[in-house]
């Protein structure tokens, strides 16, 4: 049977603490620019003054993201070099050998995950850490966080234990791409409608 | 001691080929490698080349002083650290979680291998606090230091020399203990007392439970239902490693979350269900209003005051006193004619009367609940009542002596007061008097006139002004400290601060105002040790993992030698090493904490890094005294917990120190004449890239959090000012240029400038880094002699 | 718009722009020819194929400035099976062969009219399919912005309107050259200026639906769905001078050929004046690099 492993992410607990991130630098030499995995804020809602008080309708979550290493990957169909495969396993790699940099796949991804490596000239990304994967291990994102929001796992297992939700926004319609990803949604991600939600660090992403 | 990875741990990816290749080289037979679901091909390989690393070390992670203590993976390839992970110890749990380092320690290597790091002792050659040095050999280092030391020793005595206050690092034989050490050796230095983390907590609460042991064990917090973290951020500051995971899991036990904090913190969004933003500087008028409706509507736990606590009302005020006002009195208006009702505390708070009785209602009914108070709120004007006030709610709740509540106040964990951090012995000093630590320019300027009236104990005062600085560890001569214009002007000043020595990894603003600049090694190049920081029930070993580069030493080593010029290195080192000191102090843990913990041999053998001990049944704070009140008395005058203190009544200073937790406007405040000139307040929370002001110069932690003023679109649009523009904030005190962030998760007429950033002053003088102490007081308050650092108004114009 | 996406701009202006120029050289052929001597205009044509193809090389140089790896250049004709970009490059290389060809038999006068003229016929289809493989790079699920009509519009706009601005242009420097002035009498001239009047009468058009284009891709923005929105206030917020700048171009460009085909009814010598024409190209191309900035700069994903 095909396997496809996915992340889980609790969104519901992250506190945007980024050390993720820093486990995914470390682990990869990335940084400067280069984030395998980024942890968007995202924040809204609005203010109300009530004489001298102060009524927050304020709203924010962050949400943690990698590479999806989704079952219909977007960056696979798009690259033209075939550089981006996918694996038996699902996990979506790219062969640094065979890409010309032509930057198709970041134009194409709704993830944000293909990042270009400007010293080397090609497109670099997540790579779900399967070298750990290999060797029984979690990928370092995933043992890295303090709130243990992430996890790692068979897509089937995952949506089984957590449900099959794989959009908040701002992800896009999962039918697209079909990321192998599970999503607690943040209690401010939910049924707020006109709260102006927005990507709120743009300059860290 | 090399220790080579073997294939169970072995940390690094290999393709399939290379990894049977390694695995029958090595002879190993079983492998666990389930999951591969085909024969990894070379493609992965060559794109992704893996190294296996020579071999792993467990250790602490250098904890500058944050409030976590966690646990490092190291990976050494050919004497280099490659690679840093974290604790990977198997059944990560409640009772015995893993220390899971946060962005500080996962991003280390970017400081380790910093090319900024210092490699050799420097000598001053321009101005005082120009920067500008020349290198030069350490013996020509220690001759200056001990001639500029024996000098000053014979001019002014030695309690003219002043090792200030420093947390750069925690482990023993790395820090400002060693420099204390050494002086104590040598006829003693100018000693300090208080922190600028937590002076008006620590002081603050002893005079209403006549201890700081006022919290539980965190095991514990899982069994809460309602938890009001007040100015608390546990996950941004890392109050203690795990706490934040222990208030998942008390979320997961369905406990209510509120968070009340001008910013809607990283603990906020991950944690509460409700944040209540309020004005800074005036918790106690929403802690008064709490009060007001929990007393108006009898939802206090009457028989709890009655048998616990003294100064509530009329009833149990201490004797001769039974005609002051008591906390009742204060709160109905009584005496002043002003209520402490909701709408009151909206005025002044912004919170919502709505807001304020339903928090009140929540707190007083849902049971048990925790009140836990963080401290950016004390370090503040008066920041003793709030911690007071905070303490007073929690005995008006009854949540006291109970699992899954809380007393409030500086919460050191049950029933020993948690770890020790350092252990190495300073001995004692000759010297008896102390400051309190804020005050040291105070010392510096006028340290003859300092007396009692301001904090000195020890001696009635100073016999001298500071002429000499010997500084380990710190950024606090000019980053941390407030004002930092003025302290610039005090250190540049050659006839006031006569010779300035740093310990340093870098040229920080401090250092740059040193004679003397000494490269230090980091906590990898040395051995160490560290248990929890304000909890925790574990000890962390940190072996030498990589030489020190260059000419870098050991703190412990320079004072050494230097003791060594004073002919004291014997009483100095005792003979050891700094390994050896390292086995002393678990020694030291044995004979208190952890009776069994392993020795140094067995400790490094097994590399696990951390010895602890699983708490399944955590303390309680004031079990005993609840049990059983008269058997077990608190160590207060009365014995009971005092609402209304009798001692700092005695202090007849009643508008700035009063017995009962009052609400007073703050010397700079919203509502003072200084807010038509500078109509914000500013505060400076602890960043998630820094530790203070270290890693501030950590390019993956600046990737991740870069240093920006954040103001909230209301302020921002009245101003003019877009997301991303730069702005100027100033006020009397100096001035400040960088780039804003507008977010709507701060309080409207407050702005947060992350404190830390090293103050990096242009031609002007306008700080283009963002180091909020260009902005801060250096007025101290009134009870604790502590920093008040958050009480300060600002104006924000676009630059 | 990112830094990198300059060498895109060049590169597709100029390809398009290329296979513009030789769609109308061919029509303005086939409308003169009845008239005008076969190898009076073989002649002429040569140098102005000579120039096409040359940006058309250029075309492609620059688009390597694109690519990080250029090295590996060849790998993008790896994924012909799901990558509109190996088949824009494939289609672009056949376009490349075919128009070389043509040249090449062009050139040798071997003129057999009927496989010059297939061969044209193929080469301008190849070319559109170039263009219209292009579109379908940028209409990514993923990029709505892009995603639409107004894609391949644009490209086959630009194609149309600067190929027949750059040929008046060049026709009208061939016409004013000493050494063509001897092959040219003035019955040659009219009859090469003639087609000029009903190509002008269609640009005038084109340059009308251009600004319908315009307005219509604006209002599409402002009234789409959150990313739709998003890129109309990157076009609003950052651009609104650029875009009025183009519009003023497209207005000038507009009443200037206007002009040019009010003078012409009077004078019949329009072509010999030089500056007329280069202004014209000039404010064409101009508008049109503003147009494919525009395009980059609008784009706005999905997702985060």
């Amino acid at each position: 049977m095909k396997k496809q492993y996915a992340f889980y992410i609790d969104t519901s607990r992250c506190s945007g603490c980024k050390a993720c991130q820093a486990a995914c630098n470390d682990k990869h030499n990335t940084g400067n620019g280069i984030l395998w995995r980024r942890v968007y804020e995202v924040s809204g809602g609005d203010w109300i003054r009530k004489g001298n008080a102060w009524l927050p309708q304020v709203f924010a979550y962050n949400i943690s993201m990698a590479c999806n290493h989704c079952e219909d990957p977007i960056c696979v169909k798009t690259c033209p070099t075939k550089a981006i495969y996918q694996r038996k396993d699902g996990i979506v790699l790219i062969d640094e050998n065979k890409c010309i940099g032509c930057r198709y796949c970041e134009w194409s991804c709704p993830y944000g995950a293909p990042q270009y490596d400007s010293n080397k000239g090609v497109m670099t990304k997540c790579t779900f850490c399967y070298d750990y994967i290999n060797e029984g291990k979690n990928p370092s994102c995933v043992d890295a966080c303090p709130m243990r929001v992430l996890e790692f796992g068979e897509f089937k297992e995952l949506k089984k234990k957590y449900g099959e939700l794989a959009e908040v926004y701002p992800l896009p319609d999962s039918s697209i791409t079909k990321p192998a990803l599970v999503i607690n949604p943040h209690k401010d991600s939910l049924n707020k409608p006109d709260i102006y939600l927005a990507i709120s660090n743009k300059e860290e992403v | 001691m090399k220790e080579r990875a073997d294939n169970s741990n072995n940390p690094f990816g290999l393709s399939r080929r290379e990894f049977l290749k390694w695995s029958s080289a090595l002879g190993a037979t079983a492998l666990s490698v389930g999951g591969i679901s085909e024969v990894i091909g070379s493609i992965e390989s060559k794109t992704h080349p893996f190294v296996l690393a020579d071999r792993i070390v467990r250790t602490g992670c250098p904890a500058h002083n944050c409030g976590g203590r966690c646990l490092l993976k190291v990976f050494v390839k050919d004497e280099k650290i490659i690679r840093i992970e974290t604790d990977d110890r198997p059944n990560d749990s409640i009772e015995d979680p893993q220390l899971r380092a946060c962005i500080r320690g996962r991003a280390y290597r970017k400081r380790q291998y910093h090319p900024d790091r210092l490699k050799y002792p420097l000598k001053r050659i321009g101005k005082r606090g120009e920067g500008k040095f020349e290198r030069i050999s350490w013996d020509e280092a220690y001759d200056i230091i001990v001639s500029e030391i024996k000098r000053i020793k014979d001019t002014y005595g030695n309690s003219s020399i002043y090792v200030p206050y420093g947390t750069g690092s925690y482990n023993q034989v790395n820090g400002r203990q060693t420099a204390v050490r050494l002086f104590n050796l040598i006829g003693g230095s100018l000693g300090f007392y208080n922190s600028y983390s937590w002076a008006a907590i620590s002081k603050a609460t002893p005079y209403v439970f006549g201890t700081s042991v006022t919290g539980n064990q965190r095991q514990d917090w899982v069994n809460s239902k309602y938890i009001i973290m007040w100015s608390w951020n546990p996950c941004e500051m890392r109050d203690g490693t795990n706490s934040e995971y222990f208030l998942k899991k008390a979320k997961e036990n369905g406990a209510r979350i509120i968070c009340i904090d001008p910013r809607m913190s990283m603990s906020a969004v991950a944690l509460a269900d409700e944040w209540i933003p309020i004005r800074p500087g005036t918790d106690v008028a929403m802690m008064s209003a709490m009060a007001y409706v929990m007393i108006t509507q009898d939802l206090y736990d009457q028989e709890f005051v009655k048998k616990y606590c003294v100064g509530f009302d009329s009833s149990q005020m201490p004797e001769g006193l039974e005609r002051e006002e008591s906390y009742k009195d204060y709160i109905l208006g009584i005496r002043d004619g002003i209520p402490k009702t909701p709408q009151w505390a909206e005025e002044i708070t912004t919170v919502p009367k709505e807001t304020i009785i339903n928090i009140a209602h929540e707190y007083a009914t849902i049971k048990p609940a925790m009140l836990y108070q963080g401290y950016g709120m004390q370090r503040r004007a008066y920041g003793e009542t709030a911690v007071i006030g905070g303490c007073v709610l929690a005995a008006l709740s009854g949540n006291i002596g109970i699992p899954g509540g809380c007393a409030s106040g500086i919460a050191l964990q049950a029933d020993d007061g948690g770890p020790f951090w350092n252990v190495f012995p300073t001995g004692p000093n000759p010297i008896k008097t102390r400051i309190p630590t804020f005050l040291w320019t105070e010392a510096v300027l006028r340290g003859q006139e300092l007396s009692v009236a301001e904090g000195v104990v020890g001696a009635d005062k100073l016999d001298n002004n500071v002429k000499l600085i010997y500084a380990v560890a710190t950024n606090a001569l000019i980053n941390q400290h407030a004002n930092v214009n003025r302290t610039a002007k005090i250190l540049e000043d050659e006839k006031l601060v006569e010779f300035i020595v740093v310990h340093e990894q870098f040229m920080t603003p401090t250092a740059k105002f040193a004679d003397i600049v000494l490269p230090v090694c980091t906590q990898f190049e040395v051995w160490g040790l560290e248990d929890g920081w304000k909890y925790g029930d574990e000890v962390i070993l940190m072996p030498k993992i990589v030489d020190p580069p260059f000419e870098t030493k050991s703190d412990y080593q320079i004072c050494s030698e230097i003791a060594d010029r004073f002919g004291v290195k014997y009483q100095y080192t005792e003979g050891r090493t700094e390994k050896d000191w390292i086995e002393w102090t678990i020694e030291e843990y044995r004979k208190t904490r952890f009776p069994n913990v392993p020795n140094l041999k067995e400790f490094e053998k097994s590399n696990k890094g951390v010895y602890s001990t699983p708490i399944t049944e955590p303390k309680i704070a004031f079990r005993d005294f609840r049990n059983n009140p008269q058997k077990n008395p608190l160590k207060t005058p009365s014995g009971r917990i005092e609402i209304f203190s009798k001692t700092l009544f005695e202090m007849q200073k009643p508008c700035t120190i009063p017995p009962i937790p009052k609400y007073i406007q703050e010397w700079e405040s919203p509502f003072g004449e200084e807010a038509k000139k500078y109509p914000l307040q500013a505060v400076g929370h602890h960043y998630m890239g820094r530790v203070h002001s270290t890693h501030d110069n950590n390019e993956w932690t600046d990737e991740a959090f870069p240093q920006r003023v954040f103001i909230n679109p209301v302020d921002a649009l009245e101003r003019n000012v877009e997301d991303g523009d730069e702005v100027k904030v100033f006020n009397d005190r100096g001035t400040i240029i960088i780039k804003c962030r507008v977010t709507k998760r701060i309080l409207p007429g407050v702005i947060d400038i992350p404190q830390g950033a090293w103050w990096t002053p242009d031609k002007n003088g306008i700080d283009r880094r963002g180091c909020i102490n260009v902005l801060t007081s250096e007025k101290w308050t009134p009870l604790a002699f502590g920093n008040a650092q958050h009480t300060i108004m600002v104006q924000l114009e676009k630059a | 718009m990112h830094f990198a996406e300059c060498p895109l701009i060049l590169f597709t202006i100029m390809v398009q722009m290329a296979v513009g120029a030789f769609l109308f050289l061919g029509v303005i052929h086939h409308l003169s020819l009845v008239r005008l001597n076969d190898e009076i205009f073989t002649v002429i044509s040569k140098p102005i194929l000579n120039v096409t193809g040359f940006i058309l090389v250029l075309a492609v140089i620059v688009a390597g400035f694109h690519l990080g790896n250029p090295i590996n250049a060849f790998n993008a004709l790896n994924n012909l099976g799901t990558s509109w970009l190996s088949r824009e490059i494939l289609s672009l290389i056949l376009f490349l062969l075919s128009g070389g060809f043509f040249l090449l038999i062009y050139i040798r006068h071997k003129l057999n009219r009927k496989l010059i003229f297939s061969l044209a016929l193929i080469t301008v289809a190849l070319g559109y399919i170039a263009i219209a493989s292009m579109a379908m790079v940028y209409m990514l699920e993923t990029v709505p912005v892009w995603n639409n009509l107004f894609t391949p519009l644009a490209f086959v706009f630009t194609s149309l309107i600067l190929g027949s601005g750059a040929i008046l242009h060049a026709l009208n420097i061939i016409i004013n050259k000493k050494k063509y002035s001897l092959l040219l009498n003035e019955f040659s001239i009219q009859k090469l200026t003639d087609p000029f009047k009903i190509i002008s009468l269609f640009i005038l058009g084109l340059l009308f639906f251009q600004v319908i284009i315009m307005f219509s891709q604006l209002i599409y923005l402002g009234s789409g769905d959150e990313t739709l929105r998003s890129s109309f206030g990157i076009l609003i917020e950052k651009n609104i001078l650029l875009i009025i700048l183009r519009l003023l171009l497209l207005l000038s460009a507009f009443l200037w050929l206007i002009s040019l085909l009010v003078k012409y009814n009077r004078t019949r010598d329009l072509l010999l004046k030089r500056k007329y024409y280069a202004l014209y190209f000039g404010i064409l191309l101009l508008e049109e690099l503003i147009g494919r900035y525009l395009f980059y700069a609008m784009y706005f994903r999905i997702g985060v």
